[in-house]
């Protein structure tokens, strides 16, 4: 079956398999290489996207359900001006993930300060739910989201 | 993502051949025959036949076979490779194998085990046998368990190979290339100097990815020796998950006797791992473990005996702690019901103890950080008023089952780990570091093993920039692969933070004193130093086993909803001593995360679904989210002495805290980890 959706920004036409997930599509077909497809059970988070605006598990949901949506993914969000918030927040908290779960932990925190741009530790911990990582300390990449948020709010205002 | 350090999935080139195991399907019994007719054509097949060299692998003198020959020890062992440029046609040629087994052997259990299961076994013997003390003594006896733990096999595993001017190169995610270097080289029956490994990125890992690699990149560089083409093979996240190594369950039996001041007079002590179907680094395991076993306390008559078992389970040894979690659960539960036995309060009977300034292997210790921790720990979670009252409130109540308000419990524990091994490298392990200083006044630092985590790597470039007086913009630590880089060992236990640090210091060193009577570039290369019979006598086990140690304390506070049995970490309060720490933010991000991940172990978590912080809310039960318990880390001493691993001696420390502090609230005596409400539910139905 032949898809076109935008991701990071782009127009994408593709042909694949009905059966196929979607993270397989854009891991193995367009090289997505931020994305670990490894539980497929919704169960790891390192897999975490911008679909439509949600944070969503991409090894849960179908490749056809990506027909004309907009997906982001961290190599999407590291090119964009509102990365340089998350980067601060995570420094200046040291909650600096591992490799491995670096790019779903950005996936998150832009997620987050999407929709909220000074969210609650309560609202962080709730979407830290669905990721595991022996690396996370949770306490702190809270923290870190927290920090990212207030730097994002600043940067909206101009401040730097 | 970071392309210069990319996961080993990554790798891939056309024509390459995917590469498969085929696993034993049952636990124990011996291959027959085996027929591979129905392989389709383009599926190439290999079994231990094909081995130029060696059909096994060795770590520090302990050997698995790479290939099941004729005899299979556990269920999943590696049986046959199957290799095809298709990797959809390997899951179905898998299918097409016909094999024949002779199962008429009996499994090889742990519950209970023989004599002849024993493959190993450490003593530690220190005064009298004799256990016969007469009047006004107690004897208490009790027996404590540990189940298994095991990791989720999430970031890839795998390895990709090919030639490269007559050479083979492996890419794995290896915590120590140079042990793959040496597995493929005995496998293939090539020279070492003929292979080179290059670092994927091993993050994260349990110590899964310290042989593991090895094992994989010999069956694909055997794929790539017969065929000449490049082959990649990727274990799946369920072969991770069941047939690497695991946390190794114990089983504990400790008979002390106490006079009427609460002395312990004698102990014997007998720990039984279950290490699986093959001993890979178990006597390092049981070293480790002996040591905890006795810990800080000065006792005149100790006998410990830790076995290794060899069971029909996949290899459980080399995991995260490596023996001295379980075993220090043990020896910190009994300690706590050696001081209520004799009615005292378990804070202060556990600084009485440390006073002896000794650690059970007869090292002095000369600056005993131990009473002060427990001080500092006691005081900052008001652990003496908590204890009293919450001990009131047991003693005061009938029974669980008519008690209307939450159950609380307050438990400490305290000790230390040891950082780098207890076999300190001589002959052929010279592991080490190299420093240049070159021209412009630029130090390259050469490790071994990459994927230094990044606050250890600014430990090391402040430290070499204070030695020096350059700056820490001049300091570089090197990537690279077999060919550019010495061999550090593996990197685990504490070895980066504590063993690392003081190589560069030494190397930094060196190259002040040269400086400036040597032309430039200075090249210098540091081992780690070989034991010394006055220091640590590994046979007798007598001296300062480590590197260094790290001290600690922690209390834990719980509460148990007497309904559901469900607990609750009220809080966990935590001191530690790890010597010398350069980023304290950094240094307690560790701890934490040390201990939400003991605490997870001890509540029977499965990873990734975390209950003991979930919670739910009366208006929106179905909505879900994390309560992570308050937890504060203290560190004292951190201006001086060598660096030291903090996430080990959190780890370590809180499954007993959490388990003494479960017994007071509940009023019974739970020895076992992981505690869960079923299991609580069944202590509680026992005694009644």
């Amino acid at each position: 079956m032949r898809l076109h959706f935008i991701l990071n920004g782009r127009y994408v036409d593709v042909t694949t398999q009905p059966s196929t997930r979607l993270v397989d599509l854009l891991h193995d077909q367009l090289d997505i290489e931020s994305l670990h497809p490894a539980c497929y059970g919704g169960e790891c988070g390192n897999c975490a996207i911008i679909f439509n605006g949600d944070l969503v598990y991409s090894c849960l949901i179908p490749a056809f359900a990506a027909q004309d949506a907009s997906i982001y993914t961290y190599e999407g969000i590291v090119k964009s001006a509102g990365y340089a918030d998350i980067q601060r927040g995570f420094q200046e908290e040291n909650s600096f993930p591992c490799r491995y779960c670096l790019a779903s932990k950005v996936v998150i925190t832009q997620s987050i300060l999407e929709n909220n741009q000074d969210p609650d530790r309560q609202e962080i911990m709730e979407v830290l739910s669905g990721t595991y990582c022996s690396c996370t300390n949770l306490n702190k990449m809270t923290k870190g989201i927290i920090k990212a948020a207030y730097h994002r709010r600043r940067s909206s205002y101009g401040r730097k | 993502m970071d392309d210069n350090f990319p996961f080993v999935d990554k790798y891939k080139t056309d024509g390459m051949f995917h590469v498969q195991i085929v696993r034993a399907e049952i636990p124990r019994g011996r291959i027959e025959s085996w027929d591979t007719s129905k392989l389709p054509e383009e599926v190439l097949f290999f079994s231990a036949e094909d081995l130029p060299g060696k059909n096994e692998l060795s770590l520090l003198s302990e050997t698995m076979p790479l290939l099941a020959a004729k005899e299979v020890n556990y269920q999943g062992e590696p049986l046959f490779l199957l290799a095809s440029k298709s990797s959809e046609s390997l899951e179905e040629a898998k299918k097409k194998i016909r094999i024949d087994y002779e199962t008429d052997f009996s499994l090889l259990a742990f519950e209970p085990s023989s004599s002849d299961q024993v493959i190993d076994r450490v003593s530690l013997v220190r005064g009298s046998e004799e256990r016969n003390y007469g009047s006004g003594t107690q004897i208490i006896e009790a027996q404590y368990r540990t189940s298994s733990e095991t990791h989720i096999g999430r970031a890839p595993l795998g390895a990709f190979t090919y030639w490269e001017n007559e050479r083979l190169v492996v890419h794995t995610p290896s915590h120590w290339p140079y042990h793959v270097r040496g597995s493929v080289a005995d496998v293939l029956k090539i020279s070492p100097s003929k292979v080179k490994v290059i670092q994927s990125n091993p993050s994260p890992a349990y110590g899964e990815k310290v042989f593991y690699p090895s094992l994989v990149s010999a069956m694909a560089a055997l794929v790539t020796l017969k065929t000449g083409s490049p082959a990649r093979l990727l274990l799946s996240p369920e072969e991770v998950e069941r047939f690497t190594t695991k946390k190794a369950p114990v089983e504990v039996n400790r008979t002390s006797v106490i006079d009427e001041n609460g002395t312990i007079l004698a102990e014997d002590v007998h720990l039984r791992f279950n290490v699986g179907a093959y001993p890979m680094f178990t006597r390092e395991l049981l070293i480790r473990a002996a040591i905890s076993s006795g810990n800080f306390y000065h006792i005149p008559n100790i006998n410990i005996t830790v076995e290794a078992i060899r069971t029909s389970a996949p290899p459980m040894n080399l995991y995260r702690g490596l023996g001295v979690a379980q075993s220090l659960f043990a020896t910190e539960v009994h300690s706590s019901r050696l001081a209520e036995f004799s009615q005292l309060n378990p804070g202060d009977w556990k600084i009485e103890h440390a006073s002896k300034r000794r650690i059970i292997t007869g090292s002095e210790i000369k600056k005993m950080p131990l009473p002060e921790l427990l001080k500092q720990v006691l005081e900052k979670s008001d652990f003496y008023r908590k204890h009293s009252a919450y001990e009131l409130t047991r003693k005061r109540r009938s029974s669980i089952k008519t008690s209307r308000s939450t159950l609380r419990g307050i438990g400490v524990s305290s000790g230390f780990t040891g950082n780098g091994f207890t076999e300190k490298p001589t002959g052929d392990f010279n592991w080490g570091i190299s420093a240049v200083l070159d021209s412009k006044d630029r130090l390259s630092i050469e490790c071994g093993t990459l994927n230094i985590p990044r606050a250890i790597q600014d430990i090391w470039k402040r430290k070499a920039a204070e030695i020096l007086g350059i700056s820490t913009d001049s300091v570089e630590i090197i990537d690279g692969d077999t060919d550019s880089l010495p061999d550090s060992g593996p990197m685990m236990l504490g070895m980066p933070v504590s063993v690392y640090t003081s190589l560069v210091e030494r190397c930094c060193t060196y190259i002040r004193k040269q400086r400036f009577h040597k032309p430039l570039p200075i090249r210098v290369h540091r081992n780690i130093p070989a034991a010394r019979k006055n220091v640590w006598n590994r046979e007798s086990l007598e001296g300062l086993p480590y590197q260094s140690l790290s001290w600690g304390a922690v209390v834990t506070e719980v509460e148990l909803d007497p309904l559901t049995l469900m607990p609750e970490v009220r809080g966990v309060w935590a001191s530690f001593d790890c010597g010398l720490i350069y980023d304290t933010s950094y240094a307690v991000s560790i701890a934490e995360a040390g201990i939400y991940e003991a605490l997870a172990w001890s509540m029977g978590e499965e990873r990734g679904s975390p209950r003991y912080y979930q919670d739910y809310s009366l208006e929106n039960p179905e909505t879900l989210y994390l309560r992570l318990p308050p937890v504060s880390v203290h560190f004292l001493n951190q201006s001086r002495g060598v660096p030291g691993g903090i996430n080990e001696i959190a780890e370590s420390l809180v499954p007993a805290s959490f388990i003494t502090a479960m017994s007071q609230a509940a009023g019974v005596y739970f020895d076992r980890i992981p505690l869960t409400p079923e299991l609580i539910h069944g202590y509680l139905e026992e005694q009644t």
